[in-house]
C-alpha cells in the first residue's frame, strides 16, 4: 500500500474520485474551483474544463450559496458539515435536490489549502420515496384522502380539454396550486400561466390589468401595456376570486368567454384571445347568482367543469404528509436539517380546525422552524393559537387524534372489503401495527377477513 | 428603461431563486440615471411581484429555475438569465447593447446557434412574453 501510494499517489486518488457517484469539487482560498470530478460534471451538466478556475457559486449555483454556504462555515470554523439539503440549478434551469457535505482540504504538512465539497443528487431518492409512500401526487399537490383522489383522477382529462374550469374551495385550500397543476398537465404547459386576483384590485385598475391599455388611454399611460389576457396568450389565465368581479366587468368577461374578443382601454381595435380560462372562488357562486350579485349567464359559462377542493379539516389524514412536505421545503429553503415533528406537536396539529387551511398549516410550520433550534419541531414551537387550546382541552386534542386515526382505519378497511393486509398497506403501516391499533382504538373487526382463503 | 440585477458581493447573485438583494437601475441615454437597492425574499410569486411593483422592464440575473423564469416572462419582463460577472461590468455591457454575450455567461452555458427553446436556459436568452414577440407554437 505504502509503495503504491508513494509511486502514484494522485493517480489512486483520482481513480477513486472518478469512480464514485457523489459529486466532489475542491476550492482554493479565493473560492475558485481547483478540481471537479466526473459525477460533479454529470450532476451539474458542466464540464471540468469550464468549471476549474471559476467561482464555485457560479458553477455550483446552489440555493444556499449566498445566504448560508456550508463550505464557508467549514472554512471559518474548521468543522465539517454533513448532509445539508439544498437545490442547485443545472444548465437546463432544472432544480435538482441535493445533499451537501463539506470539509477542510489540507496538504501533506497539515496546512489548509482550501475546502472540499461532496454532493449527492437526491432526485431519484425523492421519486422512490414518493412511490414507497404510495401517495397520490400531482404537481405540487399531495394527498391520501379519497376526496382529493377523485380530483386527481379526473384531472388529466380536465387538463386535456380546453373548457373553462371553476375551482371552488375555502381560502388556503390550494386553488392556485390546482390551477397550476391543470396548466402543467395540459398541452399549453410550455406557454405562460398567468394568475390575477380579481378581489385584490379596484375595478378600474383590474380592467386595465385584465385587458391592457394603449398609449394615451389615460394620464400616465405613456406606453402600450399588454393585459393579462395578452400575457396568457396560448397559455392559461386564472381569474382568482371571480366572485368579487363588479357587474360591469362581469359583462366584459362574459363577452371574452363568448366571443373570445376584447378591447384594451383606449384601443379602437378588437383583440382576440385563445388563453384558457380557469376561474376560482372561495364564495358560493350559485348563492351569489341567487342573490343577484353574480350574472347567471356568466356563471353557466364558467361552470362547465367544477372542481371543489375540500377544506383541510375534512382531509385531516393529509396533515402528516403535508407537514412532512413543508418540513422538507423549509429544510431546503433555509439549509436546515429538521427531521420532523414530535408526536405531541403532531397531535396538536391534528386537533386544530385549520380555518386558513393548507396555507395556515404552512405558516405554522414556518413559525415552528423559526423557534426551533434543534432537529425536531415540538409543541412548544407551535403558535399560541394551537398550544393555548391544548392547555385548556388537553384530552380532546389527544382523543380527536384517536378519532381521526380510527376513522382512517375504518375507511381503509371498508375500501378494501375488510382485507386487513390491503388496508394496512394502503395506510402505509405493517399488518401487526394495524392489529395493534385496531385493538387499542377499540375498532370492531368483522370475523371474516376480506382476503381470499387459500385452499388447503 | 428600468433594469433589475440581483446582487451579491458586487457580482450578479448566483441564483435568482434565492437571492436577497436586488439592484434597480434607471438607464437614460445609456447612462445610469438612478440606482436603488431593495431587499428580496419569499417564493417565486413574491419575487415576480417585487419586479412588477418596481416597474422593471428587464431582469439580468444568474441561474434561474425554469418555473420562475416562466413567471418572469409571463409578467411581461425581458429576461437575460445565466449571466455572471461584476455588476459594474454587466451594467456597462448592457448599456453598450453587448448583452447577452458569451463573455458573461455562467460556466456550462453556450450561446450556440440553435433555435431558441421554449424555456429560457443557459445560452438561450428569453424574451418578453407580450406584444406579439412570442414564437408560434
Amino acid at each position: 500500500m505504502k509503495r503504491q501510494s508513494a509511486a502514484k499517489p494522485l493517480g489512486t486518488t483520482e481513480i477513486i474520485l472518478e469512480s464514485i457517484s457523489d459529486g466532489v469539487f475542491t476550492i482554493d482560498h479565493q473560492w475558485r474551483i481547483t478540481s471537479f470530478n466526473r459525477a460533479a460534471e454529470s450532476i451539474t451538466g458542466i464540464g471540468r474544463a469550464e468549471a476549474v478556475g471559476r467561482r464555485c457559486s457560479e458553477v455550483f449555483r446552489a440555493s444556499m450559496c449566498e445566504a448560508d454556504c456550508p463550505l464557508r462555515r467549514t472554512m471559518e470554523t474548521g468543522a465539517p458539515v454533513v448532509g445539508c439539503s439544498a437545490f442547485i440549478i443545472d444548465s437546463h434551469g432544472r432544480r435538482i435536490p441535493i445533499s451537501v457535505s463539506t470539509a477542510l482540504l489540507k496538504d501533506g504538512r497539515g496546512h489548509i489549502v482550501g475546502g472540499v465539497e461532496t454532493f449527492r443528487d437526491l432526485s431519484l431518492v425523492e421519486e422512490l420515496r414518493k412511490e414507497l409512500e404510495g401517495r397520490y401526487e400531482l404537481g405540487d399537490m399531495v394527498s391520501r384522502s379519497s376526496s382529493m383522489r377523485r380530483i386527481f383522477e379526473v384531472l388529466p382529462q380536465v387538463a386535456a380539454s380546453d373548457s373553462t374550469v371553476l375551482i371552488q374551495g375555502e381560502t388556503g385550500t390550494g386553488k392556485e396550486v390546482l390551477a397550476r397543476a391543470i396548466h402543467s398537465l395540459s398541452r399549453r404547459r410550455n406557454k405562460p400561466f398567468v394568475a390575477i386576483n380579481c378581489g385584490a384590485l379596484p375595478e378600474n385598475l383590474l380592467e386595465s390589468e385584465l385587458f391592457g391599455y394603449v398609449k394615451g388611454a389615460f394620464t400616465g399611460a405613456d406606453r402600450d401595456k399588454p393585459g393579462r389576457f395578452a400575457l396568457a396568450e396560448g397559455g392559461t389565465l386564472l381569474l382568482d376570486e371571480i366572485g368579487d368581479l363588479s357587474p360591469a366587468l362581469q359583462v366584459k368577461l362574459l363577452r371574452v368567454l363568448q366571443e373570445r374578443a376584447y378591447e384594451p382601454l383606449g384601443a379602437t381595435k378588437t383583440l382576440r384571445t385563445n388563453a384558457r380560462i380557469l376561474a376560482a372562488s372561495n364564495r358560493d357562486l350559485a348563492a351569489l347568482v341567487r342573490k343577484g350579485e353574480f350574472r347567471q349567464d356568466l356563471f353557466y359559462r364558467i361552470h362547465v367543469i367544477r372542481l371543489e377542493l375540500p377544506p383541510l379539516r375534512r382531509r385531516k389524514e393529509d396533515i402528516p404528509g403535508l407537514v412532512e412536505r413543508f418540513v422538507q421545503r423549509f429544510n431546503v429553503r433555509q439549509g436546515r436539517g429538521v427531521r420532523g415533528v414530535s408526536p405531541q406537536a403532531l397531535a396538536l396539529l391534528m386537533a386544530h380546525d385549520w380555518p386558513g387551511n393548507i396555507r395556515e398549516l404552512e405558516n405554522v410550520i414556518e413559525h415552528a422552524f423559526i423557534l426551533c433550534k434543534g432537529d425536531q419541531l415540538d409543541a412548544r414551537h407551535l403558535p399560541e393559537a394551537l398550544t393555548g387550546r391544548h392547555a385548556a382541552v388537553k384530552v380532546p386534542a389527544a382523543s380527536s387524534l384517536r378519532t381521526v386515526e380510527a376513522q382512517m382505519i375504518r375507511d381503509a378497511l371498508a375500501e378494501h372489503a375488510n382485507n386487513r393486509l390491503a388496508a394496512a398497506r394502503a395506510l402505509g403501516m405493517h399488518k401487526s401495527t394495524l392489529f395493534r391499533k385496531v385493538k387499542a382504538l377499540g375498532i370492531a373487526l368483522p370475523a371474516e377477513d376480506g382476503r381470499r382463503r387459500r385452499r388447503r | 428603461m428600468k433594469i433589475a440585477i440581483p446582487v451579491w458581493q458586487d457580482r450578479i447573485s448566483p441564483v435568482f431563486d434565492s437571492s436577497r438583494r436586488l439592484l434597480l437601475v434607471d438607464l437614460a441615454d445609456r447612462k445610469v440615471a438612478a440606482r436603488q437597492e431593495i431587499e428580496l425574499g419569499g417564493e417565486s410569486a413574491e419575487r415576480v411581484r417585487r419586479l412588477s411593483d418596481s416597474a422593471v422592464e428587464t431582469l439580468i440575473c444568474g441561474a434561474i429555475s425554469e418555473s420562475l423564469a416562466e413567471q418572469v416572462l409571463a409578467a411581461g419582463i425581458r429576461l437575460i438569465p445565466f449571466v455572471a460577472g461584476e455588476v459594474s461590468e454587466i451594467l456597462d455591457a448592457y448599456a453598450d447593447a453587448r448583452l447577452p454575450s458569451p463573455e458573461f455567461l455562467m460556466p456550462g452555458c453556450h450561446a450556440n446557434g440553435r433555435k431558441e427553446p421554449k424555456h429560457p436556459r443557459c445560452g438561450a436568452h428569453g424574451r418578453s412574453g407580450g406584444s406579439g414577440e412570442r414564437d408560434a407554437d
